[in-house]
């Protein structure tokens, strides 16, 4: 009887500590074991240019492009889906987006659900940087390059030219039952360095810090790069798994395209990242997005488009799409 | 039971509640290190 009993136990405890897991890590994880479901979270769906249902802005543009004119491509990032898709549909004729949906698959980890001749599409930031070196895409919409992107383009001997067209928060977060609510810059630094490792050490409860990164080469871990001025943590602690988690990412893909209500931005040196933060510059992280297109691009519809961004048209698409517009243009 | 039989039955045992555990952890390193940070973090748990 004893020994029958000892057999249960054992199993009772494998059972006991797959049963953690699971609560603790694998429940967090269902539905995203791969590269793909990243960029299924920006359902591109919404975003497609000239459908009336789609989430654009729109601005009763003075500027449009006919349809026998060279009509540039565009591709960008994740987060900056509403705004070049919010370009075609103010400036572009009808019947130029051909989207062809599609079941995202591990074949298939970019979006490249529109069809060739679309003159939109969805490569996101690592293979649509590519795409624009390599002369496949016209103008795209980024936040500020990696090191390695703008290497790659000087490997190919291509020029670029990268237009800031608006502005945007790099922004921390954490789950909203966190008790803390911000942080300082160099608080941040000390997390992701491993100084501090607790969320007692910034004034929160007795609980490991689980510091999380994002993949290399994307727009905002090349902006985390900058930030920690590339001495960053290869490495956290084992059991920060179980701890409390702090990312980050780009305001308005946190709160524009994913707008998950369980997690919270925090605030940086004691200023929250509202758009007012960022249009007066005391949020400290505040970036620019960027326009880029080869130098030797010929195409003469592609700085008309430029132009047309920076103007108070262009630059009122901008901020209705839920970004902020370049204040120097605006005064 | 005699020794003989719950030998084989602790070893079985151990052995399948090891690897069921090790391909479980094998799964959360590899999907830990694809998945949406922010899905994630939108799942934690705090008391």
């Amino acid at each position: 009887m004893k020994r029958a009993l000892s057999l249960v136990l054992i199993a009772a405890l494998f059972a006991g500590i797959n049963a953690g897991l699971y609560v603790t890590i694998t429940r967090r994880l269902k539905n995203n074991f791969s590269g793909a479901n990243q960029l299924r979270m920006v359902d591109v769906g919404r975003f497609l240019p000239h459908n009336e249902e789609s989430d654009l802005a729109r601005v009763n543009s003075s500027f449009h492009l006919e349809p026998g004119d060279d009509l540039p491509v565009l591709d960008g990032a994740a987060a900056l889906v509403p705004v070049y898709a919010s370009v075609i549909d103010n400036c572009y004729p009808e019947g130029t987006v051909t989207f062809e949906g599609g079941v995202f698959d591990d074949d298939n980890k970019y979006g490249e659900n529109f069809a060739e001749d679309s003159v939109m599409q969805y490569q996101n930031t690592i293979r649509g940087f590519t795409a624009v070196v390599d002369g496949r895409t016209d103008l795209f919409f980024t936040a500020h390059p990696s090191a390695e992107q703008m290497q790659y383009a000087q490997e190919q001997g291509v020029e670029l030219v990268m237009v800031p067209v608006g502005m945007e928060a790099f922004v921390f977060f954490v789950n909203t039952d966190n008790p803390v609510d911000g942080l300082t810059s160099d608080e941040i630094r000390a997390i992701y360095r491993n100084g501090i490792t607790n969320w007692s050490q910034v004034g929160g409860p007795d609980r490991m810090i689980n510091p999380v990164t994002r993949i290399s080469g994307s727009g905002s871990q090349t902006m985390m790069e900058r930030f920690m001025d590339g001495d960053m943590l290869d490495r956290r602690h084992p059991l920060a798994i179980f701890g409390g988690a702090i990312g980050y990412s780009f305001r308005y893909y946190l709160t524009g395209l994913v707008g998950n209500d369980n997690v919270k931005m925090l605030s940086v040196d004691g200023v929250y990242p509202d758009a007012e933060n960022i249009r007066n510059g005391s949020y400290p992280l505040t970036t620019y997005f960027y326009v880029v297109y080869r130098a030797d691009n010929t195409n003469p519809n592609v700085t008309r488009i430029v132009d047309w961004l920076l103007s108070p048209e262009g630059q009122e698409m901008i901020e209705q799409s839920g970004y902020v517009g370049v204040p120097d243009l605006n005064t | 039971m005699s020794d003989r039989t719950y030998l084989k039955a602790l070893t079985f045992m151990l052995i399948v509640c090891t690897v069921l555990t090790l391909v479980h952890m094998g799964y959360i390193v590899y999907a830990y290190r694809n998945s949406s940070i922010i899905y994630y973090i939108s799942q934690e748990i705090w008391p």
